[in-house]
């Protein structure tokens, strides 16, 4: 009950200021999915086992098209997540993307997608999808909204206790959760 | 009484010192707690709202980094059910309003004031507190990427004062009661005993019995002032237990003292009367010259002692307040004329001029004491010859003043004698006392006359001064008032009266009932020479009555004072056992000085008149004339 009064609140709160938020927006829309993806990493904790592969690095992977360019790039430049520091790597196969502490999803087909999370099944990733239909029900993580949503990102707090993932209650007041009812796995 | 602390009772005293003592701690405990209670309410809220800016700041991390104002103005309106919280704030790393919560709305935030805040260091300004607390990133580095500024009213403290002021106030009203309650009983632990000393003092001073104590013992200052206080009234009991029998030994004495003069002035009395008595008879027969010189000297020996004697018995009458005074009509200036009649000899003697002078209106006869008056100027004007050794004494009497009722008169015997110097006079009506101390060696006298004289005066209402210059003779002046009498006519009485009358008196049978020899001595030898030879003497109350019924008297005569027979058991024989006119005669008796009481007594016992002892034949005569006459 109380958790669905705060939601309303969420949402009677973020209709009214809205428009303002928007109207005052001088980024572009990667820039800002760059920003959204590099502070995940902040809000997020990892089990102490993912960095020993990555040389304990901080790693964050872009499976399928690369929609940022340089910017992610210059997003996370100089900066460390997690005490250390940060990684950016383009995944060609699933099996690149099991390297990753974030991995960025974005269009993808339905195949390559299942084919992708059967690969990284279990693996503590913390999976973003760039509004991918139905991404957080098919067992993804993260996934950004439309722009008009009233929420910029979605998250399937379930799959990421699954694989060990813990997100910061503060960065789940921000997000739309997927309740159990919606999760079709 | 002026209603003050000082005038209250203990018991409201020690109530209102308790009352004020527990007033004062409880005010003091309640300013005390008061600050600290602030201390601690400033201390508690300071923290207080250090950890809530820290971790409304900590929630907030999230929101400025995904720069979500929705989610931040929502976290921060979960403060609103605290009302005291007036303004929340975020700022974003450059301090732009990124969100706020205002319960006051109208409060606009001053930047300037939020920037000048130390991070995290709560401030306290007016009624309100602000604090402003970094907003730090979540990663190590700790990048401030935002401010949070909170302003808080510290407006429920007032309204904790004035809970705590109004609880304050019946802890103490109810405090007070109790205090009250229970000073009220305990005080009697001081106040008992004090209160019961007052009341017993109270009864003592009402009582004066200070026979009794305050049972109570105790260590304490009220302890010991109860036993000083027991033990005070102990002394005080057998002082005046002491003091007691110290008077009564001292009256019993000052009666045997007087009694002793009485007795002793009577048992001189009685032979001086004979010698004075027998000494009138000697000095009419056949004496030579030489003789008649002795007799005279002895005659005027025992007249002095008499008059000493008399002054004696007058004084300690006085002294005792035995003295009574008469209420008959007499003639003032005649009283004056015996005066000076009785010292004419003297004065011939002494050759000194001795005249009475009568002012204007000076009536014939007043109602009052004519032997006291008598006594008065006796006294007065035998003082004067004393002193005077030429010249004059003079009596002057005036009329003062005269009411409807009274007359007032000024009597003054002046003489033309050594007088008494100015710091003597008013010690010479003191008793005992004369101007000088060898005045009684010179001039002879008892010291009482004047004395005498003064307490008879003062005692019928008068005054009595005196005016004096040494070598220029001396004058006494007193007043006495006497009633009018009422019927105001002239009588004048010869003196001589006595002597034309002898021959009636010649033929008068006496019984005289005496057993004093001496006595019958000196009537035997007056009333012979008053040829008077048809008497008949009897000491014994038998022979007495076997007379009264065998033969008829024309008077009777007895003493008062008979060792073996009792004149008033005879008086009542011949006024209820004889009969006709013997039931009548007439009975005088011989006496000394009765009070009016006593003579009252005798009259009403049936004895007609009393000649007083020593026998003075003049009034011997005039009253058995007067019952001659009567017949």
């Amino acid at each position: 009950m109380k958790k669905g009064y705060r939601h309303i609140m969420i949402i009677i709160s973020m209709l009214m200021l809205f428009p303002a938020f928007s109207s005052a927006q001088p980024y572009t829309e990667y820039e800002l999915k760059a920003a959204y993806l590099f502070n995940f990493g902040k809000f997020v904790s990892w089990p102490e086992k993912a960095f020993q592969k990555s040389d304990n690095k901080f790693v964050i992977g872009i499976y399928g098209k690369n929609p940022f360019g340089t910017i992610l790039h210059e997003t996370v430049q100089n900066k460390t997540l997690q005490n250390r520091s940060v990684k950016i790597i383009i995944c060609e196969t699933p099996e690149d993307a099991k390297l990753c502490h974030i991995l960025f999803i974005s269009q993808v087909n339905g195949i390559q997608a299942s084919e992708l999370m059967s690969a990284i099944k279990g693996l503590p990733i913390l999976t973003v999808g760039d509004q991918i239909d139905e991404f957080c029900q098919q067992g993804g993580i993260v996934n950004f909204t439309p722009q008009n949503y009233k929420n910029r990102f979605e998250i399937n707090n379930i799959s990421a206790q699954m694989v060990n993932l813990v997100i910061s209650s503060k960065l789940l007041a921000l997000a739309k959760i997927i309740s159990e009812d919606e999760i079709k796995f | 009484m002026r209603l003050s602390f000082k005038n209250i009772s203990i018991r409201y005293k020690l109530l209102l010192i308790i009352i004020f003592i527990t007033t004062i701690a409880l005010l003091a405990s309640f300013v005390f707690t008061l600050y600290f209670e602030k201390k601690n309410y400033l201390e508690r809220v300071k923290n207080n709202m250090t950890s809530l800016a820290g971790i409304i700041a900590e929630n907030n991390t999230a929101a400025l980094i995904f720069n979500d104002t929705a989610a931040s103005n929502m976290i921060l309106n979960t403060l609103n059910h605290d009302r005291n919280i007036l303004q929340v704030v975020l700022f974003d790393a450059r301090y732009n309003v990124f969100s706020s919560y205002r319960s006051d709305t109208t409060v606009d935030v001053d930047k300037k004031m939020v920037m000048n805040l130390r991070p995290g260091e709560a401030v306290i300004s007016g009624q309100d507190l602000n604090i402003q607390v970094n907003v730090s990133d979540e990663e190590t580095t700790g990048e401030v990427i935002g401010h949070l500024f909170i302003k808080r009213s510290l407006e429920d403290f007032d309204v904790f004062i004035e809970r705590f002021m109004f609880f304050s106030a019946i802890i103490l009203l109810i405090l007070l009661a109790f205090t009250i309650l229970i000073a009220g009983l305990l005080q009697k632990i001081i106040t008992s005993p004090i209160v019961r000393l007052s009341q017993l003092t109270n009864t003592i001073t009402k009582t004066r019995n200070y026979k009794t104590s305050l049972p109570y013992h105790a260590g304490d200052e009220t302890g010991k002032l109860v036993n000083g206080f027991n033990e005070m009234l102990r002394t005080i009991d057998v002082q005046n237990e002491e003091l007691v029998a110290a008077r009564e030994v001292a009256i019993s004495n000052a009666r045997v003292k007087d009694e002793f003069l009485a007795n002793m002035s009577n048992e001189i009395r009685t032979p001086l009367n004979v010698i004075v008595g027998l000494s009138n008879i000697l000095i009419d027969t056949d004496l030579n010259d030489e003789q008649k010189k002795y007799l005279k000297n002895i005659k005027a020996a025992s007249d002095n002692v008499l008059l000493i004697i008399n002054d004696i018995l007058d004084y300690s009458k006085i002294s005792s307040g035995k003295i009574e005074f008469e209420r008959s009509e007499f003639p003032v200036i005649e009283v004056a004329n015996e005066v000076i009649e009785s010292h004419r000899s003297k004065a011939i003697e002494k050759n000194l001029e001795i005249k009475l002078f009568t002012g204007p209106g000076i009536p014939g006869t007043v109602i009052g004491d004519r032997l006291k008056l008598y006594q008065i100027l006796y006294n007065l004007v035998s003082n004067s010859f004393k002193f005077t050794n030429q010249g004059y004494i003079h009596i002057f009497i005036e009329l003062e003043k005269e009411t409807t009722l009274v007359y007032n008169l000024v009597f003054r015997v002046r003489d033309t004698g050594i007088g008494i110097p100015y710091e003597k006079q008013n010690l010479v009506f003191e008793s005992f006392r004369q101007a000088s101390v060898d005045t009684g060696r010179k001039y002879g006298g008892t010291g009482l006359g004047l004395a005498i004289s003064r307490q008879l005066v003062e005692m019928q209402g008068g005054r009595i001064t005196m005016e004096s210059r040494p070598g220029q003779g001396t004058t006494f002046i007193f007043n006495l008032m006497y009633n009018k009498a009422v019927a105001e006519e002239i009588k004048v009485k010869h003196a001589e009266l006595p002597v034309i009358e002898f021959e009636k008196l010649s033929k008068t049978k006496l019984l005289i009932f005496e057993d004093n020899q001496l006595n019958i001595m000196v009537i035997q030898a007056l009333l012979k020479k008053a040829g008077l030879f048809n008497v008949h003497f009897t000491s014994k109350e038998e022979e007495a009555r076997e007379y009264l019924v065998n033969k008829t008297f024309d008077i009777v005569l007895m003493d008062t004072d008979m060792e073996n027979a009792d004149l008033l058991k005879l008086t009542k024989f011949i006024r209820e056992e004889l009969s006709g006119v013997k039931r009548n005669t007439p009975v005088i008796a011989f006496s000394g000085e009765l009070t009016h009481e006593e003579q009252q007594n005798y009259i009403s016992s049936g004895i007609n008149d009393f000649i007083q002892k020593p026998f003075n034949p003049a009034e011997m005569f005039s009253k058995l004339i007067k019952y001659v006459s009567n017949k």
